[in-house]
C-alpha cells in the first residue's frame, strides 16, 4: 500500500484547468523530486494537497495512506501526517514561534491520544532542533517568520517539519532563495529527517538541492501532467538540456 | 438638561474654577450635534442626556501608593494653589469644545494631583477606579523631574483630565475601559514640557457609546510621547477615539499605535491626527491604526491625519481595516491547528502587538495561554 497515491488528478483554479490528469505514487522510505518550468503546475499541486481554498479537485483521487485526502480539512491533513513546507512562508506578527509550534505539536499529540509535553520538555527539544539548524534560539521568541531573512524562513519550515515529524513532507521550493551555507543546513535537516517510515517530495526548479539529497525518483511536470519519470540522472539531464526536449519542441 | 439651560451651571462645585468661558462656548457653539465634523459617526445626544441621569451615587475612588504625590479634592481651598495657573478652565488643550464645557458646568467631583520628584527608583502610582456617571475632573501636575503613574478604570461616566508634564518629568497613564451598557465621555488634555515623557496605554471594550478625546501638546524640545492601545468590540457597542498630537517644539518624538478587533454589530471610530508646527523641525512622528472585522455587520471608520508645516521631519501615517488574513489562517491550519484556534491565535497576536500590559491584555481577552 503506497503512502501517497495520486491518480488522474485534475485541479482547476478560477475555472482554469491547471493540473490535467496527474499521476504520482510515493512509498515510505522514498525521496521524490518534482521538477518543471514556471507555470507547469508545481505550486497548484502543493496548494491542492495542502487544502487551500480555490483549488478545486475536478477529477481523480488523492489517497493518503488509503484515506481520501480531498475530504479532509487542512488541519486534518496535518494530523494524518502530511506536511507542506511553503514556498513563501507566511509572517504572523504577534504570535511567537514558540507559541505557534507548541500549539501545533500539542494539537497533534491530542489527536493521537498523547499527553501534552510540558513547556520545559518542549523548549528543550526545540532549542536542540534550532541548534541543529543553526538558528539563533532568540528567533523562537520572535513573531512567526516576522522579519526573518529568506534563509531563516526556509530553515524555520524545516524546523517545523522536524517538530511535527510527518509521514510525508512536501517541500515546495525550499531551496529557492538560499545561499550555499543555508542550502547545506537545510539539506542536512532534510537528510536527518528521512528514514524508512516516511517520505519526502521535493518540488524544485533547480538541480542543486539534489546534489545534497539524492532522490530515488525524479519526475518532470509539464503542462499539468507528469511527462517523464526517472532516477537522479534525469535531474542532471534536465540541468544540461532544459525542458524543451520533453515538449517535443 | 435641555438646550435652553445648558449654559446655566447646575453645580457650583469648586467655585474657583471659572465657568464664564464655558458659558461662552456653549452659547456660541451650542451643544454638539450628530453629523458635524467631529461627531460624524457618533451621536453625542446619549452623552448629553446622561448628564441628567446620575446612576450610582458615589463618586470616583482615588488612592495613591508611595510618597511623592499630593491629592486634593477640587472643592478644597488648597486646590487652586496646587493646580497649574492654566488649569481648571474649559480651555483644556486650547480647545473650545461644548462637551468640555458641559463637563465643567455639571462638575460634581474631582481632584488636583501634584507629583513631586522622589528619591530612588520608586514613583507614586495613582489609582482611579470606575466612578459614577457624574462629571469628574482631574488636574494633574507632574513637577520637574518627577514621575507619576496613573492607573485608571472606566465604566461609564464623564471624566476630564488636564495634565501638565513639566520639564524632565514623566507621566504614564494606563487606562482600562471596562465593558458597560452605560455611555462614557472621556477627555485627556496634556501639556508636555521639555525633555519629558508622556505615555498613554488605553485598552477599550464596548460600551453603549464610549467617546475618547485625547489632545497632547508638545511644548518643549526633545520630548517623547507614546499613545498606544487597542479595542475589542462585540454586540452593539460603539467606541470612538479622537486623538491629536501637536508638535509645537523641535526634536520631539511621538508614536500613536492602535489595533482593534471589531465584531458583532459594533462600530469603531478612530481619528488620529498629528500636527507639526513650522518650528517643530526634526520631529519624528508615526501613527498607525489597524482593524480586523470579524463579522459582516461590524463597522470601522478610521482616518489618520498628518499635517506638516516644518520641512525637516520624519513622519508616517496609515490605517487599515479588513478581515483575518486567509494566508495566515491556512498556514496555521496546515500545521494542525484547528480553524477556530487559528482564528483566536491570530486575533490574539494582532492585539498582542499593542498590548504591553498584562491587565490590558486580560481586558481585551488576549489569552496567550502559553507564555513560554
Amino acid at each position: 500500500m503506497s503512502l501517497l497515491d495520486i491518480t488522474g488528478l485534475v485541479v482547476s483554479v478560477g475555472g482554469k484547468e491547471i493540473l490535467k490528469g496527474l499521476d504520482l505514487e510515493v512509498n515510505a522510505g522514498e525521496v521524490h523530486a518534482i521538477m518543471g518550468p514556471n507555470g507547469s503546475g508545481k505550486s497548484t499541486l502543493t496548494n491542492a494537497l495542502a487544502g487551500r481554498d480555490g483549488y478545486a479537485v475536478e477529477q481523480g483521487h488523492v489517497l493518503f495512506d488509503s484515506v481520501d485526502l480531498t475530504e479532509l480539512d487542512p488541519e486534518e491533513r496535518s494530523h494524518a501526517g502530511l506536511f507542506l513546507a511553503f514556498q513563501y512562508p507566511v509572517e504572523i506578527p504577534g504570535v511567537t514561534n514558540m507559541e505557534f509550534l507548541k500549539t501545533a505539536v500539542d494539537s497533534h499529540r491530542e489527536i493521537h491520544g498523547q499527553q501534552a509535553q510540558t513547556a520545559v520538555e518542549f523548549m528543550k527539544s526545540l532549542r536542540n532542533l534550532a541548534h541543529r539548524l543553526e538558528l539563533n534560539p532568540d528567533f523562537l521568541k520572535r513573531g512567526v517568520n516576522e522579519a526573518f531573512s529568506g534563509g531563516e524562513k526556509k530553515r524555520n519550515e524545516i524546523l517545523q517539519m522536524l517538530c511535527l515529524n510527518p509521514r510525508l513532507a512536501l517541500l515546495d521550493e525550499t531551496d529557492s532563495g538560499l545561499d550555499i551555507d543555508a542550502l547545506q543546513i537545510v539539506a542536512k535537516g532534510i537528510k536527518e529527517f528521512c528514514d524508512h517510515t516516511n517520505a519526502v517530495v521535493l518540488v524544485t526548479h533547480y538541480q542543486r538541492l539534489l546534489n545534497y539529497i539524492a532522490p530515488d525518483f525524479v519526475h518532470v511536470l509539464l503542462d499539468g501532467r507528469i511527462v517523464k519519470s526517472g532516477d537522479a540522472s534525469l535531474a542532471l539531464e534536465l540541468e544540461s538540456r532544459g525542458y524543451g526536449w520533453l515538449n517535443g519542441s | 438638561m435641555t438646550t435652553s439651560d445648558a449654559t446655566t451651571p447646575t453645580s457650583m462645585f469648586a467655585p474657583w474654577m471659572t465657568r464664564c468661558h464655558a458659558q461662552e462656548v456653549l452659547s456660541d457653539l451650542g451643544l454638539p450635534k450628530f453629523r458635524t465634523e467631529s461627531w460624524k459617526y457618533t451621536n453625542p445626544q446619549p452623552l448629553i442626556d446622561a448628564l441628567d441621569e446620575v446612576v450610582g451615587a458615589n463618586g470616583e475612588s482615588v488612592s495613591s501608593l508611595n510618597d511623592g504625590v499630593e491629592l486634593c479634592p477640587l472643592s478644597s481651598p488648597r486646590a487652586k494653589s496646587l493646580a497649574n495657573p492654566k488649569m481648571g478652565s474649559v480651555v483644556a488643550g486650547g480647545q473650545s469644545s461644548p462637551m468640555l464645557a458641559l463637563n465643567l458646568m455639571n462638575l460634581a467631583s474631582g481632584y488636583v494631583v501634584r507629583a513631586e520628584p522622589t528619591e530612588g527608583d520608586s514613583f507614586p502610582i495613582l489609582t482611579i477606579d470606575a466612578g459614577s456617571n457624574r462629571c469628574e475632573r482631574f488636574l494633574i501636575v507632574v513637577e520637574c523631574g518627577a514621575t507619576l503613574q496613573v492607573e485608571e478604570t472606566c465604566t461609564g461616566g464623564n471624566r476630564v483630565f488636564e495634565c501638565v508634564v513639566e520639564d524632565g518629568a514623566t507621566l504614564n497613564h494606563k487606562r482600562f475601559q471596562n465593558p458597560t451598557e452605560q455611555v462614557e465621555y472621556g477627555h485627556i488634555s496634556v501639556h508636555v514640557g521639555a525633555n519629558s515623557s508622556y505615555r498613554l496605554e488605553q485598552f477599550s471594550t464596548g460600551a453603549q457609546v464610549r467617546r475618547n478625546e485625547i489632545v497632547v501638546d508638545i511644548l518643549g524640545e526633545e520630548s517623547k510621547v507614546s499613545i498606544e492601545g487597542g479595542w475589542r468590540l462585540a454586540d452593539r457597542t460603539h467606541v470612538d477615539s479622537q486623538i491629536s498630537v501637536n508638535h509645537l517644539s523641535p526634536r520631539s518624538e511621538s508614536e500613536m499605535k492602535f489595533h482593534g478587533v471589531v465584531g458583532g454589530r459594533s462600530r469603531a471610530v478612530f481619528n488620529g491626527r498629528i500636527h507639526i508646527a513650522r518650528d517643530a523641525q526634526h520631529t519624528a512622528a508615526h501613527l498607525t491604526n489597524k482593524n480586523i472585522l470579524t463579522s459582516e455587520t461590524a463597522e470601522v471608520y478610521t482616518k489618520p491625519e498628518l499635517e506638516i508645516y516644518a520641512d525637516d521631519v520624519a513622519c508616517s501615517h496609515g490605517a487599515t481595516s479588513g478581515q483575518l488574513d486567509e494566508a495566515q489562517l491556512l498556514y496555521m491550519r496546515t500545521r494542525g491547528i484547528s480553524k477556530d484556534q487559528s482564528r483566536e491565535m491570530l486575533l490574539n497576536g494582532f492585539l498582542n502587538e499593542v498590548v504591553t500590559d498584562s491587565a490590558g491584555g486580560r481586558l481585551l481577552g488576549v489569552t496567550s495561554a502559553e507564555r513560554l
